[in-house]
């Protein structure tokens, strides 16, 4: 019972510090993840209780937190990098939203999208391990085949680019432009040596993935100076509920998979996710989103379990401070169970947070000195890369803040320079 | 300013950043650790040299490699890539330091590098003893403390193994040498032995 007392507490700091690090962009989970690590044995002599309770505890904090960022992160994803849509070629369904004054709107269906995909996630889960771990062990198949996997899904993202555009074709080229650049970038950076001058863990990953869907997003807010309209409070109306369902579930299945195919993120899980369920409006296109980016963070841990593979930094912090009993049979492992807790606290907390949040920021919208929020997040992610991997990571922001630019003065999808992990993955599993 | 223009001023500018790294990737090494600084170094790229011990593959098809470092201690090499390594090999791993079921490792992408010459490479005696059969008849550098000077020679030792030196120099009891000669065995009493042709004392 008092396992159980404790287990929640840490689910609740969880949900406020996942809170904390949805809110500041560039403050990634995996990166709060890797510092609760760095401190674990501190943190672990300070608590009063046993070694391998205190670690259950940490990683029930971690869960937690993964959990709730992927809801309230929304919030600086709508206010923060909007570019003027007259300027800009591709513009993000929710930043259109907030442009028309329907911000609000675009947060409410968010949250919905990730609290349907914890309920959808739950309902999917045995299924998830039956398939991917014992009896039918997919997995295996998936590995084997996965420079096959990698080279669809490349193909899908380019001939899926500019659909419904007259310039189809040369939106293609475009896309595979951006692709094979962002490619070349990774192939050349993912093994440069990078350390933090702090002696902090560090990633080549964190200061490409920050460069190239983060600053040049802010960057590009700057240069274009979008005008903010006031934006409406009211509750809005749901819409289609069958819809809604629609996107939850096909968000929540292409969720699955990008927890478990490397190289691929949420919003080329969001690609998959309208091909599983037909074309959507902005609305849906949210919902799916946000479903897809919840049920990757609740995969990802399952995947411990049900695979054995840690894929994500949260999920390998995880792996290091348990020794994890994988899920064999049809009963989950104790600790999994566990880690159901703080993901249900999580999600039922989030929602209402999130809006009210959401509500907050977007009734001062107006009075936000939105420049310069831009200018200090901008700030924030170069000093907080540096910190983390030091003078050669600011090379490596440097370079792909540039490349990340690319796909908005082009018009394309900003997800095609996920090339930099499926390139050098697929070359990787050709040699 | 136009698009066309941005798009310019970002490819320009991705070009200088993409050839500065690989222009700096061509000077910059990374840090070389060994087997007790795996844990300060969790997470970063690092590079690590040892004696292959044991090389097996996954069932997935992805290689282990132990690797016995300078202190005698094991490191467990993991790679996506099969390298083309035997028992025994000296080599160069370049990977990022993770933690894997409880243990240390370096995870690599076939970043591994036989060192051929192992002259150029000062061995030390827990490389010398799980591999005998490697350096038979090459000549070798190995470093040790002098005990039990005779008029043949010494006993060079590390505290845990210790080898026969041949040696016409003369060496102070218990001063650290480095002992360069040839490894050979002894067929009459089953043991190895160094026939020295230089001995330097360090310490």
């Amino acid at each position: 019972m008092d396992e159980f007392v404790f287990i929640v507490i840490f689910s609740i700091l969880g949900f406020f510090l996942g809170c904390f690090t949805g809110l500041i962009p560039g403050l990634h989970v995996n990166t709060l993840s890797m510092i609760l690590l760095a401190s674990s044995h501190l943190l672990i002599k300070f608590l009063p209780f046993d070694h391998n309770f205190a670690c259950l505890l940490i990683c029930s904090l971690i869960v937690s937190i993964s959990i709730a960022h992927t809801f309230v992160n929304i919030i600086p994803a709508t206010v923060l990098g909007v570019p003027d849509e007259d300027t800009a070629l591709t513009i993000l369904p929710a930043h259109r939203l907030l442009l028309n004054g329907r911000g609000y709107e675009a947060i409410v269906l968010s949250s919905i999208g990730s609290f349907g995909a914890i309920l959808a996630s739950m309902s999917l889960l045995f299924p998830y391990k039956c398939i991917l771990g014992e009896p039918l062990n997919f997995y295996t198949f998936l590995r084997t085949n996965l420079f096959w996997i990698l080279l669809s899904i490349v193909l899908l993202m380019i001939f899926t680019e500019g659909a419904g555009r007259k310039d189809k074709i040369w939106a293609s080229l475009k896309a595979s432009f951006v692709i094979l650049l962002s490619g070349l970038l990774g192939l050349l950076s993912l093994d440069f040596p990078v350390s933090s001058p702090f002696g902090l863990p560090s990633s080549t990953l964190m200061p490409l993935l920050a460069g190239l869907f983060g600053l040049s997003n802010q960057i590009n807010s700057l240069v274009t100076k979008a005008k903010m309209k006031r934006q409406l409070l009211e509750e809005p109306e749901m819409g289609n509920k069958k819809e809604v369902i629609l996107s939850v579930f096909s968000g929540s299945i292409a969720g699955a998979i990008v927890s478990v195919v490397p190289g691929i993120t949420s919003a080329i899980g969001t690609i998959l996710a309208l091909g599983l369920r037909g074309s959507a409006n902005d609305k849906q296109i949210i919902v799916t989103l946000s479903a897809v980016n919840t049920s990757c963070a609740f995969f990802v841990i399952s995947a411990l379990f049900a695979i054995s593979r840690a894929r994500s930094g949260a999920a390998l912090v995880i792996a290091n401070l348990l020794n994890i009993d994988p899920w064999k049979g049809l009963a989950p492992p104790l600790d999994f169970l566990y880690f159901l807790i703080p993901m249900v606290i999580a999600g039922f907390l989030s929602f209402p947070m999130t809006c009210f949040l959401g509500k907050f920021v977007l009734g001062r919208i107006e009075k936000i000195p939105y420049a310069l929020l831009t200018k200090i997040s901008i700030i924030f992610i170069v000093i907080v890369t540096f910190i983390f991997t030091g003078f050669h990571g600011l090379l490596l922001l440097f370079t792909s803040t540039a490349i990340g630019m690319i796909p908005i003065w082009v018009g394309v999808r900003r997800s095609n320079c996920m090339g930099v992990l499926l390139i050098p993955i697929m070359l990787n599993l050709l040699t | 300013m136009g698009m066309r223009k941005r798009f310019c001023i970002s490819l320009v500018l991705s070009l200088i950043g993409l050839i500065s790294i690989y222009v700096l990737s061509l000077y910059v090494k990374p840090v070389e650790i060994t087997s007790d600084q795996l844990k300060e170094f969790y997470g970063r790229y690092v590079r690590i040299e040892g004696l292959v011990k044991e090389n097996s593959l996954t069932e997935s098809k992805y290689q282990v490699l132990t690797i016995l470092d300078d202190k005698g201690k094991e490191v467990q090499v993991f790679s996506y890539k099969v390298v083309n390594v035997s028992i025994g090999d000296f080599v160069v791993v370049e990977g990022t330091v993770e933690k894997y079921m409880g243990e240390w490792e370096i995870v690599t992408n076939g970043k591994v590098w036989r060192k051929s010459k192992y002259q150029e490479k000062l061995l030390t005696l827990p490389q010398l003893a799980n591999f005998p059969e490697k350096f038979v008849g090459m000549k070798i550098k190995v470093r040790g403390t002098v005990k039990s000077s005779n008029m043949y020679g010494f006993v060079l030792e590390d505290g845990r193994y210790a080898i026969e030196v041949i040696s016409p120099f003369d060496c102070k009891e218990n001063s650290l040498v480095d002992v360069e000669g040839k490894f050979l065995y002894n067929k009459r009493n089953f043991s190895y032995y160094i026939l020295a042709t230089k001995v330097k004392e360090i310490g």
